[in-house]
């Protein structure tokens, strides 16, 4: 995703403020990069040169592979007497840095302020991380919106809009939409038939070991009742095994029903990010 | 007028040569590496500064002029606003750099830079490692009091409470000043955590909570003394019989609200079993001597650990007071010393 969503340039200050730290960013030397746009921003009293140092300070803590202290560092941006140009730079490094720290909340709510108060073109170019940060939600149908609404912006020509269409609705149909499960209700099937929760979520063998233990406990019981006379120690050792295997069954139904979504979910999007950055190559983003 | 005829010719040569050179090296700083970009600059400027250039001229050919005061000021202050935004790891790099390149620093500067690299691993919790740098703070400069202060609650927290009381005393203060009462302060915290009751009462007359910096610690410390002091232990022994009579009690008994239903979980079943086994199969059954053998080892668990639970209580509630303690000392060095 780094490589796709490559970060437009600065027109720069023009003055020397950077220098030192932009030939350490050049340099690869990260640590001390940011440390030296953290400096521009302590000393700094233009609110432009301190968005300008956040920013570029977050890019050296992205190549360190470090996406939630860039994510922290972008949050302290203050958005007043900045152009807009720095405005959409600010938003979208804070939403990308927000998306790789699976913070997608974070990386939608940057991006709806992107469009409710940013021009049409920047709108156009943080279109794809706006989609695929949908996508994360689930919000499929916006998603959808999204792309049509940046095919619609690019600049490709009539074909190629129409198939970049057509790709998106065949992909984004919503019978394709994945069905997920209800944890919840996996929970409470569990409760009242011991396993149906474990089917409800897809997984016939885990149902059926929870079954056959508490059918053990009953047995048990059974057996010192019926069989050996042995009452209450058939009722405690059976008891006890039953309702281990009962009260485990009620959580894992409902940690199956999550992980079944989690994958389905993850299942989808990769398939509609393949999609995705297949257009992406055919209209790459000019800045 | 031939140049050969003045004065001028060769302090001007000089000085131009010297500009072009600097302007050269600024020209190709962007394009250097780092390192180089920086000794490139501090060359330039021990070149200028051994030279008899007049200052404005360096002035107007240098970005920074080299004054190795100004540069360390500017530079621990900006640490300063590195820690207090809690951007720890970014501190220790720059200090870390200071450090290395510290030769033309003067010896407070030095102490300054490892005092700073002290402090940030104490805020950092690496106690030891701030030791060995407050450590290294000489005894003759301005800061080796705050050292010394710092050091000893590094010992503090590594529980090392002699070592802590050392550092303290070591430090000399007038009488009634604020650090002299932040020292018995801190002493008669120590005392608290050694328990030692006699030298917290000889040191709590010195406080005079005139200090705002450290009032409320000194009201606190004296409420620590007396819940320490007036703590009384309940009795293992009632808490072993109550838990012999009914598994469970003893440890209610002792302080503790949940634990005793799972004494009784475990033990109670086990009881039933017994007793089963016993009106079913008879005393000297293999049943009986199965079942009531695990009984019997709950049972008799559950009474130890009864009569146990009234010193590990007394245990969490001490701990639980040290911890306020420690804070308590905590706090007045941050407020004493941040300025």
């Amino acid at each position: 995703m780094i490589c796709i969503f490559h970060f437009a340039g600065y027109s720069g200050s023009e003055n020397n403020t950077f220098q030192l730290a932009d030939s350490l960013k050049d340099e690869g030397a990260f640590e001390w990069a940011a440390l030296e746009y953290e400096r521009i921003c302590f000393e700094a009293f233009d609110n432009v040169v301190k968005t300008e140092a956040l920013n570029k300070k977050s890019d050296c803590l992205l190549g360190m592979n470090n996406p939630k202290a860039a994510q922290k560092n972008l949050l302290r941006i203050n958005y007043f007497g900045i152009s807009d140009s720095l405005v959409y730079e600010s938003r979208f490094r804070t939403a990308y840095s927000s998306y790789l720290s699976e913070d997608f909340e974070q990386a939608a709510s940057q991006l709806f302020l992107v469009d409710q108060f940013l021009p049409e073109r920047f709108q156009q170019k943080a279109a794809i991380l706006y989609a695929i940060t949908l996508n994360e939600l689930r919000k499929w149908d916006q998603a959808k919106a999204k792309l049509e609404f940046w095919v619609e912006h690019s600049d490709l020509d009539s074909i190629g809009r129409d198939s970049a269409l057509m790709n998106i609705d065949a992909v984004y149909n919503a019978d394709n939409y994945p069905k997920f499960r209800d944890p919840e209700r996996a929970s409470t099937w569990s409760t009242f038939i011991p396993g149906s929760g474990q089917l409800y979520s897809g997984h016939l063998w885990d149902a059926a070991f929870s079954v056959a233990m508490m059918v053990t406990g009953l047995g048990l019981a059974a057996v010192g009742i019926f069989v050996i006379q042995y009452y209450v120690a058939g009722v405690i050792l059976g008891y006890g095994v039953f309702q281990r295997f009962y009260m485990a069954g009620v959580k894992r139904a409902e940690y199956l029903a999550n992980r079944k979504n989690y994958r389905t979910k993850r299942d989808y999007n990769i398939e509609l990010l393949a999609m995705i950055t297949l257009l992406q190559k055919k209209s790459p983003i000019h800045d | 007028m031939s140049i050969r005829d003045t004065n001028y010719f060769p302090s001007n040569v000089v000085k131009y040569i010297l500009l072009f050179a600097t302007s050269f090296i600024l020209s190709q700083a962007v394009g250097q590496s780092v390192d180089s970009v920086r000794t490139a600059i501090l060359d330039s400027v021990s070149i200028v500064e051994a030279d008899t250039l007049d200052s404005a001229m360096v002035t107007q050919a240098l970005p920074v002029k080299f004054d190795s005061t100004a540069y360390y000021t500017r530079e621990l202050s900006f640490t300063r606003y590195l820690i207090t935004s809690e951007q720890y790891q970014d501190a220790l790099f720059l200090l870390s750099r200071l450090e290395a390149e510290s030769a033309s620093a003067s010896s407070e500067q030095r102490d300054s830079i490892r005092f700073m690299m002290g402090w940030v691993n104490y805020f950092d919790q690496n106690f030891e490692e701030s030791i060995y740098l407050l450590s290294k703070v000489s005894d003759d400069s301005e800061i080796s009091t705050q050292a010394k202060f710092y050091k000893s609650i590094c010992f503090v927290y590594l529980r090392e409470y002699d070592q802590a009381k050392q550092n303290l005393n070591e430090i000399t203060l007038d009488s009634g000043s604020l650090e002299w009462e932040l020292k018995m302060f801190q002493l008669g915290a120590i005392a608290l955590l050694e328990r030692d009751y006699n030298s917290f009462d000889s040191l709590s007359p010195y406080f005079s909570e005139n200090h705002f910096q450290f009032s409320i610690e000194e009201q606190s410390m004296l409420i620590y003394h007396e819940e320490l002091s007036s703590y009384k232990r309940k009795s293992p022994w009632i808490a072993g019989g109550l838990s012999a009579l009914f598994p469970g009690i003893g440890k209610f008994y002792a302080g503790y609200r949940g634990t005793p239903f799972g004494a009784m979980y475990m033990t109670l079943p086990l009881a039933l079993v017994a007793i089963e086994a016993v009106i079913l199969a008879g005393v000297l059954s293999p049943q009986f001597l199965v079942l009531g053998a695990l009984f019997g080892v709950f049972y008799v668990g559950n009474i130890w650990g009864s009569a146990l639970s009234v010193f590990s209580i007394k245990k969490e509630i001490f701990n639980e007071i040290d911890r306020n303690i420690i804070y308590d000392m905590h706090i007045p060095l941050r407020r004493v010393f941040w300025q």
